[in-house]
């Protein structure tokens, strides 16, 4: 099969070679590989890098832990609150806040962006994924009864969307917004645009919530 | 002649990876032909021959390895041997899989499967010779990581729960489509192979190139190992 070869490389030359190729490996693997695919990164060069952005709401695999969100099935879902005054419109003092972004969901991963808003604010929103995902779109007065305590206003945990655009007024003071799970067998990423009279956006990917930049509208 | 040739296929075949929506993913079955396949419920021929094709055209490491069995291959009476033989492995693993259910954890054979570019690249540097004093059977090596290679896919197909209905004519649709996909990337892969040799560089840069493909097969197992630790 080989036919020819001028020489054969000595041991030597193959056991270095061998060991450079291990050591390379080892290195792309644990420098970019690990950080950017499971945000495992006991160098810090993922967090350097920005590597683990990818990974960030990736932190929740099958069997690991479960995102911040409680399983819906396991809360009391609480009776409709009282809707806000109806009006034509609400006048706010100050300007809406505008906020964008981008999610990427391995198979099994859960994410969550949420809002402060106080009762009776407004906010539209619009998101598109590049598959199904499925969702809940539900809030969290900040004056809750028990920790686990959360109001839902959309729910499709089996089929999921692929998009949902709309509008939404705050029936509670509180964090309001969306939990997406990736139960298909592929990636999908996610693009959120929302703008709306909140003052903070956080983020739920693993134990504990990011605060997200947010801008007022130009 | 042959590099204007060869740099024609490589921009081929990089396009057409491109030009797939799930672009290049070492064996995943892409979201949207995920539910093409679940929705279908009957024999689709031309669908699945077209899965199985785009499967082996855009599975990287798939390509690494046949990449390793052919770089010293020159005669093509050789190529067509061992590539036969491992269309015969995973061809079998294949159907049996999905037919007899089998199921193994894909993360392994997908290890094994980086394990085989290691076992190559080593094999391609005259390793076993040098280390063991002997030379494993290369056609045998060839047939069992065929074997894997097939199981693999079977277990990511099953996953898919397809319909009884047509399943044996949507197998054996996928399985010609992994051969054509295959006769694809490999007429790639020789061209390129063929005018790379033409060099009188090209056994000076071989052991390098080895050492390269070897790099990539480490790669692969452990990323695959820690997708094992991190799934479990």
């Amino acid at each position: 099969m080989i036919e020819q070869k001028v020489q054969a490389p000595s041991k030597k030359a193959i056991a270095k070679a061998t060991g450079i190729a291990l050591i390379v490996a080892l290195a792309i693997l644990f420098v970019a590989v690990l950080p950017a695919e499971y945000g495992i990164d006991p160098l810090k060069t993922g967090a350097a890098l920005h590597l683990t952005d990818l990974a960030r709401t990736a932190q929740t695999k099958p069997g690991q832990t479960k995102p911040a969100q409680p399983e819906p099935e396991a809360k009391p879902v609480a009776a409709r609150p009282t809707p806000a005054p109806a009006g034509i419109y609400t006048a706010q003092s100050t300007t809406y806040k505008v906020d964008t972004e981008d999610l990427t969901l391995l198979p099994g991963d859960g994410v969550e962006i949420k809002y402060h808003m106080l009762k009776g604010a407004g906010m539209v929103y619009a998101w598109k994924a590049t598959g199904n995902v499925a969702y809940e779109f539900h809030g969290e007065p900040d004056n809750k009864p028990n920790k686990d305590y959360f109001e839902s206003y959309e729910l499709d945990d089996t089929v999921g969307k692929n998009h949902s655009f709309g509008s939404f007024t705050a029936p509670t003071t509180g964090i309001h917004g969306w939990f997406w799970e990736n139960k298909g067998k592929t990636r999908v990423d996610i693009h959120l645009t929302t703008a709306g009279f909140y003052d903070s956006a956080k983020m739920y990917a693993g134990e504990k919530p990011d605060e997200l930049p947010i801008e007022d509208v130009k | 002649m042959y590099i204007r040739i060869a740099t024609f296929l490589a921009i081929l075949l990089i396009l057409s990876v491109c030009l797939f929506p799930g672009a290049a993913s070492a064996h995943n079955v892409s979201k949207r032909d995920a539910s093409f396949v679940q929705s279908n419920r009957g024999p689709a021929v031309a669908a699945f021959t077209y899965l199985g094709a785009k499967h082996m055209v855009t599975g990287y490491d798939h390509i690494a390895f046949l990449v390793g069995v052919i770089f010293f291959l020159y005669r093509l009476k050789d190529i067509v041997q061992y590539v036969s033989l491992f269309t015969l492995g995973h061809s079998v693993t294949l159907l049996a899989g999905v037919l007899g259910g089998f199921h193994a954890n894909p993360y392994i054979i997908d290890a094994i499967i980086g394990l085989s570019v290691v076992y190559k690249a080593f094999d391609n540097m005259d390793g076993f010779q040098r280390f063991f004093g002997f030379q494993p059977n290369t056609k045998l090596a060839v047939l069992i990581f065929g074997l894997f290679h097939g199981f693999g896919l079977a277990t990511k197909l099953q996953e898919l729960d397809l319909a009884k209905n047509g399943l044996i004519t949507n197998i054996i649709s996928f399985n010609v489509g992994v051969e054509i996909g295959q006769v694809l990337a490999l007429t790639a892969v020789l061209i390129a192979l063929s005018a790379w040799r033409t060099q009188s560089s090209f056994l000076r840069q071989a052991f390098a190139a080895n050492t390269v493909l070897m790099t990539v097969g480490f790669v692969l197992v452990g990323y695959q190992i820690a997708g094992y630790f991190v799934a479990a």
